[in-house]
This record gives structure tokens, C-alpha cells and sequence, in this order.
């Protein structure tokens, strides 16, 4: 208990670190409420920061914890930054109830980028700013932040870190994961500075550059306009967005193959080649519905629309420029595919992952060779590397457990009577990929607010479960995790 | 002729030469009739098969020795595709008005226990509801184990080449030689079927409806020879006998051999069937009271018998129309639907995802935060007390993937139609579980007449891919299925 106390003491601390960010844009616009409010909240955060240490008596060094506390700390600290994040749009008013402003700061931190406001330009810009900043610190992960930060972490910060990247491996890119993490946070920032330049060059405003880079490159989708991206209406931005989107998405390790030398490499990676294909059939087949059925005369609008909404959709940002409730059957259904599998693993998307589907299509032909032609030894190999047995069981336990989750969700959400089936099934959908809007009374042009709280409550849920890649957040409601001496 | 192709010949020239004799009771029927078309089509086709199926088995000769899984697959897949095609040509002859695809559409409907269709019962020639009613019990009960069952030189080829046809996780597991098992398996339908109809009819059902009821409902193919399925109106009693045998049809076959085995402690050890049975009250008592809560002044007792037999009706994937739930709460429909997606027992003659591998999923994904929390245990799952292999588990997820793969896969098609996103999920999981009826319809008349061809084609094959538990219809699709197992 000791321990866990003093890692939540060095977690307020970094949130209140984080406050200072809108508290100095609330200062600049002076927004006196937003001022108070980040003040509060960033005071608040350093002094329980400051007298928890104290009561403990704890240091740093002492804390190597077992497997099941760390994944107690990664499922806790998600909830606790959700619980903390809502204050400030509480205290400012721009969300008074609780519910509604934990939904919102779950759809934050988990990178979801679902609303449950309806005027996102009535809220003072230092809420704005906070709102983006959530999904950029959530995008490559709070704990992985937190290792990169503090050197000689003393923890198990592999196994730590592990339960919250998104994928199914954390590779070692150094010798200690603690650099791993810092390089992961060094190609992410460099990628946000790039893109905050770019978006710039294409007229943007320094706020809005920032803010649209920590949600772009964070796959969250929270933009400073009631209509997204689709404010801005440049072709420029929403190519140079897309691009971006496109990056966030793939796999973050590629980045460090290209830049040690090997860029051959990375281009040979099954999980990048498929994804790069699901991107190119995905937007080819859109394109041509849209210009079938869709009723655009232009293909090159029609291709600059269809890549940007399969990208927003596939690296699971969940921005708009356009309203594809509106496109033909077709292109949605085929979106919703695209929200199931979600971009590459160690990418700050969410989803199923590429890696996986890739490994569950080599499983079905691997079953079916084994089911026509009896007792071969046919092994399931990524990279020209085998899988291992215990590797395979675990995706396709953790495939079942989404789609399980989604249906149990489903329901849940559903015994309220809120909405029809489509209207449901993609909102507990966008909620678990994180991705963001979803199809019907949840489309790109609408919000969560017409939820009950019951319901908000179970989608915000579900956002951190998916974020968490599912096992992290359901090993808090195993029987096995509060009593570790059972056996199953 | 090798070895493989005598195999196949034989098997398909007795599924022929059954399917030929099956319907020559629809032949008398039309002549009694007088009715021509049908005379003409079932005639025809009722010598050519049984010609054409006494000719293949003499062409062929004995079959001398086991043949290769793939073999299996392959006798299972065309003897299935072989009947579907031989069934066109009556439907086409006795509904001239209709389309070929129409009828392609009837035939694979009736051969795989979907309650759908797009002719109207109403104008139906009487031998014709008799062809189909014949197919629904043929494909319910499968025509290879029908073969196996009743030709008595077949009887060795056993459990791979049943399984093909009736695949499932735990397969007629009795304590009896596995081909005592699958002939009891047909004894006890013939019987239910004969019990029924006597049932029907003593309980005021008019002969001719009795008979196809009785097989149509054993069958779990639903009732659309009533008044285009809509049996709303029948005496309490009848709905009763009804209700009963749709159950008894989507329960494991293993417990029936039980009870003739007089085994009920073995009977009481079946999970699959006690979940089943918890899932069926379960999920009664919370429609009923959503629906008591909806309109408080409803007798609470006669709602929940109603709501009952509706979901029984659904959950055996019969997909009739037993009760007024147009009017149900939206709710209702999407926790039907949601579960609908399970489905009925392993070795049923019902279709879905299977109890069996639920219950196989929902272990797993315990096994695997189990696993989270002590990375070095060594645990086995269990199912009905005893253990499973880790191919085992591996398969049954896989399936429920590939299942899921296949419902978005399946709406995708049908999106291209001009429909919307949710009839194309709808229609889609109503065709792969082999259900029929889409939850749309729970307020609405069928609409599938209006759908364009391609459509039709898709939802026939999403029929047979349900049917046949996909893996037999994939493998077409794969080279190693034409190979030769030497050449792999």
C-alpha cells in the first residue's frame, strides 16, 4: 500500500505539471475562470503530491512491485486521471456534471475523441487546450511518460509499461525500457512539433496548430471546431492531417529501423505492408462508391475525402470533414470494418490492431490446412519469425474478448433503451476502438449527450478498457487478482 | 477412377438417390393436387436423382478404404451444393413467377433451416410447402448423417466425415460407439417429428399443417408455411407444442443419448445445456420486464410466458413469430438480436456461434487474466469436467473470430445493395445464424424479395457458410484444396 501511495504521489505531481500548459493559455486570453479552476486543480494535485511521500516514508528505490500490482497501478492511474481531468471542466462550467465531464475526460486520456458537447466553441480556449492535451498525453501512454520522465525508476517499468501500450509487444529499442520509453517520447514529439509546422504553414493559428497536432498525432480527434477539421476547408491541411493520421497510426518502432539505417526493413514488415493495403483497397473503394453513389463529381474530391475519413477512421482519431453518415452504405459499413481493426501495434492508435488481424488470418489458414489435411506441422510465422503457441492463444483471447465486450456493451447500453441497434453497437464500438464517432444517433455530426448517465458511465468505461488493451482493466474485476492464492 | 473420386461418387450418389425418394411423397401429393408445374418439376427431378444417384453408385463401386480429411470436406460440400442445385429447378417450376435467384434463394433457405423466403406461403402449391418442409428436415437433421444412418454399408466412414456436416465443439460424447450415437441421434428426430405432428394435431392443427409444422419446427426451421411465418394467432396450446420441440431441436443431440442411456447425473454434468437453459430465463425475465415496465398494466405472468416462447423461438434460431413483439420496447429487439449471435447448442439442428463455444470463450478470457496475474501457472480449461486441449480452446475462439469476420464481411456485401446500414447488418447476422427473421422485421414485414440478385446470392451463400459451420465453404477458396495431400 506503501508503495502504491507514493507512485500516485509522483503521478499528482506530473499531472499538476501538466495543469500549467492551460493555466498559462487561460492566463494569456484571461480567462479568469479557467485560471482559477487550473490553479485549484494544479495546486491541489502538488501539495496531495508533496504530503503523501511524507506520510508514507517511502522512496523511489524501494518500490519493486509484483505483476499484479502493476497492473492494479496502470488500471487505477487511468481511472484516477480520468476522476482529475474532469475538475477542470467542472470548475469552469463549460461540463457541470460529473458524469458527462468523466465521459469527456475518458474520451481524453483514452484517445477516444467522442463528445458529449454540443458547442465545443462556446468553451474558453484554456478548456480547449486541456481537452487536446489529454489525448496527446494519453496517446503514446501516462506510464510510459512517467518512466521516460524519471530515470532509475526502480520498478518493473517493462511490465509496467506493457500493460498500457497499445499492441501485443513492446520491443526493447535500448537495453533499459526506460530509454525505449524516452525514444518513443522523442519520435512523438518530434512528429507533434512537424506537424504543428506544417499545420501552420497551411495558414492555421498557433493554438490551433497545437492543438489539432496533440490530437493528430495522439489518434484522439478532439478539434477546437464544431465542425473538425472540415473548418478549415484546405485541401492542404486535410492532406497534410492525413498523412499525419497515417504516421500515428503505423507502427512507432518502424521509425527507429528507418532512422538506425534499415529502412528496407521496416518497408518489409508484414503488420506495415497490411496496413498500408487495408489503407490503399479501403480508400480505392470508397472513392469509387462515392463517385458511384455518392453523388460527387470530382474524384479528386472524392479521393482526398475517402482517404482522409479511412484514415481518421483506421489509425482511430475519429476526425470529420465531411459527414459520412450521409455516404452510401457501403462506405459506412465498410468504416466500421475499419474501426474493428484499428492502426499498427506500439502506434498510438486503438482497435484490434493490424498485428493481430494479420496473425488471425494466418491462424484460419493454418486451421484449415490442418483440417484438410490431418496432422501437419504448419506454425504461424510473423517477419519470417514463428509465433509462439502461448503469443497465439493469447490474440485470439484477446480478439474474443473484444468482440465479447462489445456485445456485452451492447446490451448493457441497450437495456436503457437510448437508441436503436446501429446507433448502439457503433457507439460501444468507437468507445472500445477508440476512434470516436460512430454511425446513426452517434454519427460525425452528433454527440454522446442524449446517453443517460448509466450509459455515458458504461461507455466511459469501455473507452479505458479499450485503451487499455482490455486484460489491464479486467484484471481489477477478477476474483484471481483480489485473491491471488486462488487457484482456477 | 481413384480412390478419392469413388469416395465422393458414392456418398453424393446416395445423397441423391435419399433426396430422390424424400420427394416422392410431394409428387403423389401434387398429382392428388392436380398440381402440374410442381408435378413436372418434383418428377423430374425425383428420377434424375434417383437414377442419377443409382448410376453414380454403380459407376463407383464399394469403397475400399478410408480417405484424407479433405476428402471429407469436399464429399460434405458438393453433396450440399449438389441438393441446393437439384432444388432450384421445383421451386422454379412451381413458381414460374418468381426468378431463378428467387428460387436459388428458396432452396437454400429450406436446405438450411433459415426461416426466410421470398415466395408467399399463401399462393405456395401444397406439394411444394411439402418440398420445402422436406428439405428443412433433411438439411436440420443433415443429409450425410442421414446417410450414414440409414444405408447400411456407410456406416464405418464415422466421425470425420459426420463432423464435417454437424461440426461442434463436443461432438456426441456418449459413452456408446460413435455409430450407435449419430443413428440414435436420427431415431430420436423421426420420433420427435412423428410426436409432433400427432400433437398438432389432436391440439385442433389441421393435418396438413401439422405435418409441416412438425417437420419444419424439429428442423429449427421456423414456420413460414403459416401465414408467411406469422403464427401469432394459434391457440396458446398449439404455441406451447410448438415452443417445446423448437427447444428440444436446438438442444445438444448428446443429451438426448443420455436419456435413453439413462444417465441423468451425465445429463446434469452438460454446461452447455445449463447455460443454454439460464441463458433462455434469463433473458425471458429481463424482456419481460422491460415490457412490463413499458406497459405496467399487462398480466406479468402471461407476458412472460409470451416473452418465452418468443425467445426460445429466436434462440433455437427458428425465427418464427410467436408473439405481438412489434410492439416490444426497441430494447427488447437488440438484446434478441445481440444474442442471436450464440445461437443454439453444438450439435443442434440449430445455428449461431454454439453455447458450447461461449461458454469455451468466456473460459478463456478468465484463463487469460488468470494467466496476467501468474504468467508462470500451468492451467488447462475445462468443458463438461474435462480438460481441453489447447488446440481446442484455439479453435473454438478462432470460430467465434471467423464467425464475426464473417457477419461484417456479409453486411458488407449486402451494403452495395440500396439498403441501410442496419438491415445490412441485420439481414446479414440472420442469414449466417441460419435465423431468418431480421430483428427489422419484428415490426415489419420480409423484405428480402426486394433485394437485387446479388444480394440473394450473398445471403445464400452466408446460409451455407452458416450451415455448415464456414470452414467447408472457405476451403473452396483455397488451393490446398484442390492439391493432393502428397503435394502439400
Amino acid at each position: 500500500m506503501k508503495r502504491l501511495a507514493n507512485f500516485y504521489a509522483m503521478f499528482l505531481n506530473l499531472m499538476g505539471g501538466c495543469l500549467a500548459l492551460p493555466l498559462i493559455t487561460a492566463l494569456i486570453y484571461g480567462e479568469r475562470s479557467s485560471v482559477r479552476a487550473f490553479a485549484l486543480v494544479m495546486v491541489s494535485c502538488f501539495a496531495l503530491g508533496a504530503v503523501i511521500p511524507l506520510i508514507t516514508k517511502s522512496r523511489l528505490s524501494e518500490m519493486d512491485m509484483k505483476l499484479r500490482e502493476s497492473y492494479f497501478i496502470v488500471a487505477s492511474i487511468w481511472l484516477i486521471a480520468s476522476v482529475i481531468g474532469c475538475l477542470p471542466y467542472m470548475l469552469t462550467g463549460a461540463i457541470p456534471g460529473f458524469i458527462e465531464a468523466f465521459f469527456e475526460t475518458c474520451s481524453g486520456f483514452t484517445t477516444t475523441g467522442s463528445t458529449v458537447i454540443g458547442d465545443v466553441e462556446a468553451l474558453p480556449r484554456a478548456v480547449l487546450l486541456w481537452r487536446s492535451l489529454t489525448q496527446w498525453l494519453g496517446g503514446m501512454g501516462i506510464i510510459v511518460l512517467f518512466v521516460a520522465l524519471l530515470p532509475r525508476f526502480g520498478i518493473k517499468a517493462r511490465n509496467i509499461a506493457k500493460a498500457e501500450t497499445p499492441g501485443p509487444t513492446v520491443t526493447k529499442l535500448t537495453s533499459r525500457f526506460e530509454g525505449t520509453a524516452r525514444r518513443l517520447y522523442i519520435a512523438y514529439i518530434i512528429l507533434t512539433v512537424m506537424l504543428c509546422i506544417f499545420l501552420m504553414g497551411g495558414g492555421l493559428s498557433f493554438y490551433d496548430a497545437v492543438n489539432h497536432a496533440f490530437t493528430t498525432m495522439a489518434t484522439g480527434g478532439f478539434s477546437t471546431y464544431n465542425t473538425s477539421v472540415g473548418h478549415f476547408h484546405s485541401a492542404y491541411v486535410t492532406w497534410v492531417i492525413t498523412i499525419f493520421m497515417f504516421l500515428a497510426g503505423t507502427n512507432f518502432e518502424l521509425f527507429f529501423i528507418i532512422a538506425d539505417g534499415h529502412p528496407g526493413r521496416a518497408f518489409k514488415n508484414e503488420e506495415f505492408r497490411l496496413y498500408t493495403g487495408i489503407v490503399a483497397v479501403s480508400t480505392l473503394a470508397i472513392t469509387a462508391s462515392l463517385m458511384l453513389r455518392g453523388g460527387y463529381g470530382s474524384a479528386g474530391h472524392a479521393l482526398r475525402d475517402s482517404a482522409f475519413q479511412v484514415m481518421t477512421i483506421l489509425s482511430t482519431t475519429g476526425y470529420a470533414t465531411t459527414d459520412f453518415a450521409m455516404w452510401p452504405a457501403f462506405c459506412q459499413m465498410l468504416l466500421v470494418i475499419l474501426m474493428v481493426i484499428g492502426g499498427s501495434s506500439s502506434s498510438t492508435a486503438g482497435g484490434v490492431k493490424v498485428v493481430r488481424v494479420l496473425v488471425l488470418f494466418k491462424m484460419i489458414k493454418r486451421e484449415i490446412n490442418i483440417k484438410l489435411h490431418g496432422n501437419i506441422v504448419d506454425d504461424v510465422s510473423l517477419d519470417e519469425q514463428k509465433v509462439l503457441s502461448e503469443t497465439v492463444t493469447y490474440i485470439i483471447g484477446f480478439v474474443t474478448m473484444y468482440f465479447l465486450t462489445l456485445m456485452a456493451a451492447t446490451l448493457l447500453i441497450s437495456v436503457t433503451g437510448s437508441g436503436d441497434f446501429v446507433t448502439n453497437f457503433t457507439a460501444v464500438l468507437t468507445c472500445i476502438s477508440n476512434v470516436g464517432p460512430g454511425l446513426g444517433g452517434v454519427g460525425p455530426t452528433c454527440t454522446f449527450h442524449f446517453y443517460d448517465g448509466f450509459s455515458k458511465f458504461v461507455l466511459a468505461l469501455v473507452m479505458v478498457a479499450g485503451r487499455l488493451e482490455l486484460s489491464t482493466f479486467f484484471i481489477l474485476f477478477s476474483r484471481f487478482f483480489w485473491d491471488p492464492y486462488r487457484v482456477l | 477412377m481413384n480412390r478419392n473420386r469413388k469416395f465422393i461418387m458414392n456418398i453424393t450418389g446416395d445423397a441423391l438417390m435419399i433426396y430422390g425418394a424424400f420427394l416422392l411423397p410431394s409428387f403423389v401429393l401434387s398429382v392428388i393436387c392436380g398440381e402440374m408445374p410442381v408435378t413436372r418439376g418434383v418428377g423430374f427431378i425425383s428420377a434424375l436423382c434417383i437414377l442419377g444417384g443409382f448410376y453414380a453408385r454403380q459407376r463407383a463401386g464399394k469403397i475400399e478404404a478410408q480417405v484424407r480429411p479433405r476428402i471429407w470436406y469436399m464429399t460434405t460440400f458438393f453433396t450440399w451444393i449438389m441438393l441446393i442445385a437439384l432444388t432450384v429447378p421445383v421451386f422454379y417450376t412451381g413458381m414460374p413467377q418468381h426468378s431463378v435467384i428467387d428460387a436459388l434463394f428458396e432452396a437454400s433457405a429450406s436446405w438450411t433451416t433459415t426461416g426466410a423466403g421470398i415466395y408467399d406461403s399463401a399462393s405456395m402449391p401444397y406439394s411444394l410447402k411439402l418440398v420445402r418442409a422436406t428439405c428443412n428436415w433433411l438439411g436440420g437433421v443433415g443429409i450425410i448423417m442421414t446417410i450414414l444412418s440409414l444405408v447400411p454399408t456407410r456406416q464405418f466412414l464415422g466421425y470425420g466425415l459426420v463432423s464435417t456436416e454437424f461440426p461442434g465443439p463436443s461432438f456426441l460424447k456418449s459413452g456408446d460407439p460413435f455409430r450407435k450415437g449419430y443413428r440414435m441421434v436420427v431415431l430420436v428426430y423421426i420420433l420427435f417429428t412423428m410426436t409432433q405432428f400427432i400433437l398438432l394435431a389432436l391440439a385442433g392443427m389441421p393435418e396438413f399443417t401439422s405435418l409441416l409444422t412438425a417437420l419444419s419446427n424439429t428442423s429449427t426451421a421456423g414456420l413460414r408455411h403459416i401465414d408467411n411465418g406469422m403464427a401469432v394467432a394459434l391457440p396458446m396450446r398449439i404455441k406451447i407444442i410448438i415452443t417445446v420441440f423448437a427447444f428440444l431441436g436446438s438442444v445438444n443431440c448428446t443429451v438426448f443419448l443420455f436419456v435413453m442411456e439413462r444417465r441423468p447425473k451425465a445429463i446434469s454434468n452438460l454446461s452447455e445445456l445449463k447455460m443454454y437453459c439460464s441463458r433462455i430465463l434469463v433473458t425471458s425475465l429481463i424482456l419481460a420486464g422491460l415490457i412490463y415496465i413499458d406497459a405496467p398494466g399487462r398480466d406479468f405472468l402471461r407476458t412472460l410466458g409470451d416473452v418465452l416462447m418468443q425467445v426460445i423461438s429466436f434462440f433455437s434460431t427458428s425465427g418464427y413469430l410467436i408473439s405481438d413483439c412489434g410492439r416490444w420496447p426497441d430494447a427488447c429487439a437488440i438484446i434478441i438480436l445481440i444474442q442471436m449471435f450464440i445461437g443454439s447448442c453444438a450439435v443442434s439442428t440449430g445455428g449461431g456461434i454454439k453455447e458450447a463455444r461461449t461458454i469455451i470463450a468466456v473460459k478463456t478470457i478468465s484463463l487469460t487474466i488468470y494467466k496476467h496475474i501468474h504468467p508462470s501457472s500451468v492451467r488447462t480449461l475445462t468443458f463438461n469436467r474435462k480438460p481441453l486441449t489447447n488446440d481446442q480452446i484455439v479453435r473454438a475462439n478462432l470460430f467465434i473470430v471467423l464467425f464475426m469476420i464473417f457477419f461484417l464481411g456479409g453486411a458488407l456485401m449486402l451494403s452495395l445493395d440500396t439498403i441501410s446500414v442496419a438491415d445490412a447488418l441485420n439481414y446479414s447476422q440472420a442469414m449466417l445464424t441460419n435465423t431468418g427473421t431480421s430483428i427489422g422485421e419484428l415490426s415489419k414485414p420480409a423484405t428480402v424479395a426486394n433485394f437485387s440478385a446479388f444480394s440473394k446470392i450473398v445471403m445464400c451463400l452466408q446460409m451455407i457458410a452458416g450451415r455448415l459451420e464456414i470452414y467447408p465453404f472457405i476451403m473452396i477458396f483455397l488451393r490446398n484444396f484442390w492439391k493432393s495431400d502428397s503435394a502439400v
